[in-house]
C-alpha cells in the first residue's frame, strides 16, 4: 500500500517539527512548509492527500490559500484541514475547508480528523 | 296724516271711497261730481243746500235752464257761458269762474272743476267746487277744514285757555294719552304732565302768553295708565280777531319710537367709535362712506381724509383683485369672515390684518353698500410666530441635547451642535473653529460649518489672530455686535470672514467661546447674517448654553476618542498575544501528550497528567482574555444551533463526577430530551464556570447541587454550593469584569469568569442572577429562553 501524503504548512518551528514527528509516527509521508511561498511552489510539481494547514502564515492567510486551491481545476480535489489558535471555528466557513482543528489540540482529536479526510 | 289732494290723486273714480265722500260731504263748500255722461253721481250736504235743484241725483247737469247764474255787472248768464259745463265735454279743467246767485253782486261763488282719471280715458269723472266768495265765510270754511284734518291726525291736537283747561282734544290725542275727548274737556292740562315738570308749564304759558311759539319742544307727558310718554311738543298761541292771545294750541307727537330707534343708534355709533377694530362702510363701488376711531388708528388716516375715496386706496396692487371679489360676494349678498390678507397704511406700511365684510342693506332689502370690519392681526401674527419659533427652539434644544449626550464621536457632535445654533440665534450661517496647538502658538482650525458650503469659510485661512476674533478665542468672552462693519476691529482687520469677496457678507456678528470644564478653550462658535441686529441677548443665552453643554460632551469626546484608541490598541494586542500564547501551548500539549503514552512509571505518569492539566487550564485562561477583549469591542461571535440541553447538563456532571474527587454534584435535571436553540461551545463555557466556581469557592463542603427546571417559556439552571457565599455589596459587583471578592484571597482567578458568562447569557436574551448569604453558600442560576424564542 502507498503511504499517503500530507503537507503540513505551519509556520512555528517548534509545532511544525511536532506535528511532523506524530505524523510520520502513524505512517504518513509529510513534506512540511514554513511558509506560503514554498508550500505553494512545491504544490505546483505535486499532489499529496491532503494538505494540513494553520491560518494565521507571515505571508498569506490559510483561507484565502483555500479559496484559491478550490476554485483551481487541479488541485481543487485535494482536502484541506485548517488550523488556528482563533477560537472560533467559523473563520473557517466558506474556505471550502473539509474541517477545522483548534488549537491547542489533542494528538488523538488530530489523528481523528486526518484519518476521516485523507484520500 | 293725509291731506285732501292727496286723496283725489290717489283714487279712481268708481273707487271714490267711503272716506274720501265722507270728508267731501262734510265740508262746508257745495261740492258735486258728475259722470262723463254729465249725470251727477255724488253732490254733498252744502250743495244741496245750496242748489237744492241741480242736485237731485241720477239728473244730467246739461238739463236746461238747471242753472240760473250772474255775473259780476248784473246781467244774466247763458249756460253757454257757464264754461264749467264745457269740463265735461272738452275733458279738460277749465279755468275758476266767479259766478254769482244774484243781481248783488256780493253772493257768489268761484266754480273750480278737477277732472278725476281713472287708468283708461273712459273712466272720468268731474268734480265741481262752489267756493262762497263770502270771506267771513270762506275762514270758517278753512277751518272746518282744519277740523277734518285735525280729527284724522295722528299726533295728538289739543287747545287750552290761558288758564290750562282743556277746551280741545283730537282723536290722536286719545290714542296717545288714553282719554277720551268726553273725560278730558275741561280738565287742566296738568293732568297731563308729570309733577316734576310743573315748573316747564308755567314757563309754556308764559312764553304763550309773549305771543310766542314753541316748536319740536321734547319733554316728558304721562298718559292715563301712568305712563310716561316721550313728547315733541310744538305750541302755539292762538289769538281772537281782535288778536288777543286767549289760548294755546299743543301738538304733541310720540317720540317714544324715534327715541328707542335714536338710543340704538347713539349706542351702535358709540361701539363703533370705541372699537378698536377699524369698522368702515362704502357702497357698492367701494367708495368709503364711513369711518372710525379703529379704522384710523389701524391705517393712519382720518375720516375726513378717506371718505368719499375709494377703498381701493388700502389695498396694495397686487391684491386688488381681492376687492373685485369682495364686491362680487356683497351683490350676491354673501358674508366674507376673518379674510386674513395684507392692507396699505398711510405711510405705505403693509400690515397683515382680518377683514369681514358684510352687505348693507335698506329698508327694503337692497344691497346698498358693504360694512367692513378690520383688524389689525400683526400682534396676533407675531405672537403665533413668537409660540411656533419658541416651539421649534425647544424642538431643537430638545433634540441638539439628546443628541450632544447621546453621541461621543467628535465630528457629529460639533456638526450637531454647529447647525442647531446656527438656527437657534437665527443666523445666515454658523462655523465651529477649534483651538488647536501649532508650533507657532495657538490656533484655530475650522471644524464645522451649517448654512454654507465649507468652501465659503476655507479662504479665511486661520482667523485666530484678528482683533474682532481674538477676543472670543482666548476665550475672555463673548462677542456680539449688530453691525460688524461699524467695528473699529473690523476696520482695523478687514477681511476678518471674507467680507470683501461678498460671499458671506456680515453685518450681524456673534462669537461664543466653547471652554471646557478645566477651563481650556476648546473652540468658538461664531455666527453671521447680512442684516443688521439678528443677534439678541436671548440668542446669545441660549447658544451660550449649548455651548456649555456642548463642551462637557466634547471633553468626553475627547477623552473618549483617545479611550476608543487605547482600547482598539489593547484589543489587536490581546487577540494577537492570546494567539501567539496558544502556539507554543500547543506544541506543549502536543510533547506532553507523546510522552504520556511513552511512559509507564507510575509517578512520572501523574506528574505528566498534572502538567496536562495545567498547560489545559493555560489554555481556558487564555481564551477568557481573548473572549473578553472581543466582548468589549462587541465583536464576540455565537453560533446558534439545536441541542439537547438535558442530555450536556447530564455528560457534564457525569465528566465532573468522574474526574473531580473533592466534590460530587447531585443533579436534579429530569431525564426527557430538552431542546434548546443556542451556542451549545458557550452554554457549556457558562456551565463549567458556574460548576468551576461552586467548586472553588466551597473548599470545605464536598457537593455541588445541579438542578433544571423548566417553564412553558423558559429553562432555568441552579447551581447551587455550599461554600463561602456572598455580601450584599459582593453579590452586586461580582458580575463586573476583573472584580474579585476579598475575601477569595487565596483562590485564584482572573475575575473574568461570571463577567463572561453574564455577556453570553445576556446575549442569549437570558437571565443570569445570584442568591447568596455570606458563609451560607451561594446560589448562582440561568434561565434561558426556550427555542425559538432565543433571538
Amino acid at each position: 500500500m502507498r503511504m499517503k501524503t500530507i503537507f503540513l504548512v505551519e509556520d512555528d518551528q517548534s509545532l511544525r517539527e511536532l506535528i511532523h514527528f506524530l505524523l510520520t509516527d502513524k505512517n504518513y509521508e509529510v513534506e512540511a512548509f514554513p511558509n506560503a511561498t514554498s508550500f505553494e511552489k512545491r504544490l505546483e510539481t505535486s499532489d499529496p492527500d491532503l494538505i494540513l494547514m494553520d491560518i494565521m502564515l507571515p505571508d498569506g492567510n490559510g483561507v484565502d490559500l483555500c479559496k484559491g486551491l478550490k476554485s483551481s481545476n487541479y488541485k481543487k480535489e485535494i482536502p484541506v484541514l485548517l488550523m488556528s489558535a482563533h477560537a472560533n471555528p467559523s473563520i473557517a466557513d466558506n474556505s471550502g475547508a473539509c474541517d477545522f482543528i483548534k488549537k491547542p489540540f489533542d494528538i488523538e482529536e488530530l489523528y481523528t480528523r486526518i484519518e476521516k479526510h485523507v484520500i | 296724516m293725509h291731506s285732501t289732494t292727496n286723496l283725489k290723486r290717489n283714487l279712481k273714480p268708481e273707487k271714490f271711497s267711503l272716506e274720501y265722500k265722507k270728508v267731501l260731504q262734510d265740508l262746508p263748500i257745495p261740492i258735486f261730481i258728475c259722470d262723463q255722461k254729465a249725470m251727477i253721481t255724488f253732490s254733498n250736504r252744502a250743495c244741496k243746500e245750496h242748489f237744492p235743484i241741480i242736485c237731485e241725483e241720477e239728473s244730467s247737469i246739461l238739463t236746461e235752464d238747471k242753472f240760473k247764474f250772474f255775473d259780476k255787472n248784473a246781467k244774466e248768464l247763458k249756460s253757454e257761458e257757464l264754461s264749467f259745463l264745457q269740463t265735461i265735454q272738452q275733458k279738460k279743467s277749465i279755468k275758476d269762474q266767479k259766478l254769482y246767485v244774484d243781481r248783488s253782486g256780493i253772493n257768489g261763488y268761484t266754480v273750480s272743476s278737477k277732472i278725476h282719471t281713472g287708468e283708461n280715458s273712459e273712466e272720468l269723472a268731474f268734480q265741481f267746487s262752489f267756493v262762497p266768495l263770502n270771506k267771513t265765510k270762506k275762514r270758517s270754511l278753512k277751518q272746518i277744514a282744519l277740523s277734518a284734518i285735525v280729527e284724522s291726525s295722528n299726533d295728538a291736537i289739543i287747545s287750552k285757555d290761558l288758564n290750562g283747561k282743556i277746551i280741545s282734544w283730537n282723536k290722536g290725542a286719545e290714542k296717545i294719552f288714553g282719554y277720551t275727548e268726553r273725560e278730558i274737556l275741561g280738565k287742566n292740562v296738568s293732568i297731563l304732565i308729570p309733577s316734576s315738570r310743573y315748573k316747564e308749564e308755567e314757563l309754556i304759558l308764559k312764553t304763550i302768553k309773549s305771543g310766542k311759539s314753541l316748536d319740536h319742544f321734547e319733554t316728558i307727558r304721562i298718559n292715563k295708565a301712568g305712563n310716561e310718554i316721550p313728547l315733541s311738543l310744538t305750541i302755539s298761541p292762538i289769538k281772537d280777531e281782535s288778536g288777543q292771545i286767549i289760548g294755546a294750541s299743543k301738538v304733541g307727537r310720540d317720540i317714544s319710537d324715534r327715541l328707542k330707534n335714536e338710543e340704538k343708534q347713539a349706542r351702535l355709533s358709540a361701539i363703533v367709535e370705541s372699537s378698536d377694530d377699524g369698522i368702515i362702510s362704502k357702497d357698492l363701488n367701494g367708495v368709503i362712506n364711513s369711518w372710525n376711531i379703529g379704522a384710523k388708528r389701524i391705517f393712519g388716516y382720518s375720516e375726513s381724509e378717506v371718505v368719499g375715496k375709494s377703498i381701493t386706496l388700502l389695498i396694495p396692487k397686487d391684491r386688488l383683485n381681492e376687492e373685485t371679489l369682495i364686491l362680487q360676494k356683497i351683490h350676491s349678498g354673501e358674508r366674507i369672515e376673518h379674510f386674513e390678507t395684507i392692507r396699505l397704511t398711510k405711510n405705505g406700511e403693509k400690515i397683515p390684518v382680518s377683514v369681514s365684510v358684510s352687505p348693507l342693506k335698506d329698508s327694503s332689502g337692497k344691497i346698498i353698500g358693504a360694512s367692513k370690519i378690520v383688524r389689525n392681526i400683526e400682534e396676533q401674527i407675531k405672537s403665533k410666530q413668537k409660540i411656533e419659533s419658541y416651539v421649534e427652539k425647544l424642538r431643537i434644544l430638545n433634540s441638539v441635547g439628546k443628541d450632544i449626550s447621546s453621541k461621543l464621536d467628535l465630528e457629529t457632535v460639533l456638526q450637531k451642535v454647529t447647525d442647531a445654533t446656527t438656527k437657534l440665534s437665527g443666523a445666515k450661517f454658523g462655523a465651529f473653529f477649534y483651538n488647536t496647538q501649532v508650533e507657532s502658538g495657538e490656533s484655530l482650525m475650522l471644524y464645522t460649518v451649517s448654512g454654507v458650503p465649507k468652501q465659503a469659510f476655507e479662504k479665511i485661512g486661520i482667523p485666530g489672530n484678528t482683533a474682532v476674533f481674538q477676543p472670543n478665542f482666548s476665550g475672555q468672552e463673548i462677542v456680539r455686535i449688530d453691525d460688524i462693519t461699524q467695528d473699529v476691529h473690523y476696520v482695523k482687520n478687514a477681511p476678518c470672514l471674507g467680507i470683501p469677496t461678498g460671499h458671506l457678507p456680515v453685518t450681524s456678528y456673534m462669537a461664543i467661546p466653547v471652554i471646557s470644564t478645566s477651563g481650556n478653550v476648546i473652540g468658538g462658535l461664531v455666527f453671521g447674517h447680512p442684516e443688521k441686529g439678528v443677534f439678541k441677548k436671548d440668542h446669545e443665552i441660549m447658544v451660550r448654553n449649548i455651548a456649555a453643554q456642548a463642551a462637557i460632551t466634547l471633553d468626553n469626546s475627547q477623552l473618549f476618542e483617545k479611550v476608543r484608541s487605547l482600547s482598539e490598541k489593547k484589543d489587536e494586542f490581546i487577540a494577537l498575544a492570546s494567539h501567539e500564547l496558544k502556539t507554543p501551548l500547543t506544541t506543549i500539549k502536543g510533547y506532553l501528550q507523546i510522552l504520556e503514552k511513552k511512559i509507564e512509571e507510575p509517578k512520572s505518569k501523574l506528574f505528566l497528567s498534572k502538567t496536562l492539566d495545567q498547560a489545559n487550564r493555560l489554555n481556558t485562561l487564555i481564551n477568557d482574555l481573548l473572549n473578553m477583549s472581543r466582548i468589549e469591542a462587541g465583536r464576540l461571535e455565537f453560533n446558534y444551533e439545536e441541542f439537547d440541553f438535558r442530555k450536556m447538563l447530564f455528560e457534564l456532571s457525569e465528566t465532573y463526577n468522574y474526574s473531580e474527587s473533592s466534590h460530587r454534584i447531585i443533579t436534579d435535571i429530569g431525564d426527557k430530551a430538552l431542546f434548546i436553540k443556542a451556542d451549545k461551545q458557550r452554554i457549556e463555557q457558562v456551565l463549567n464556570n458556574l460548576l468551576n466556581n461552586a467548586v472553588k469557592y466551597s473548599p470545605n463542603a464536598d457537593k455541588v447541587y445541579l438542578k433544571l427546571q423548566e417553564d412553558p417559556s423558559k429553562v432555568t439552571v441552579i447551581v447551587k454550593d455550599e461554600g463561602l457565599g456572598l455580601t450584599p455589596e459582593q453579590q452586586k459587583n461580582v458580575f463586573k469584569r476583573f472584580y474579585r471578592a476579598e475575601s477569595t484571597k487565596g483562590i485564584n482567578g482572573l475575575g473574568l469568569g461570571l463577567y463572561l458568562t453574564k455577556q453570553i447569557i445576556d446575549a442569549h436574551n437570558g437571565k443570569l442572577g445570584v442568591k447568596s448569604e455570606e458563609g451560607k453558600g451561594s446560589e448562582f442560576y440561568f434561565s434561558l429562553p426556550l427555542k425559538d424564542k432565543i433571538l
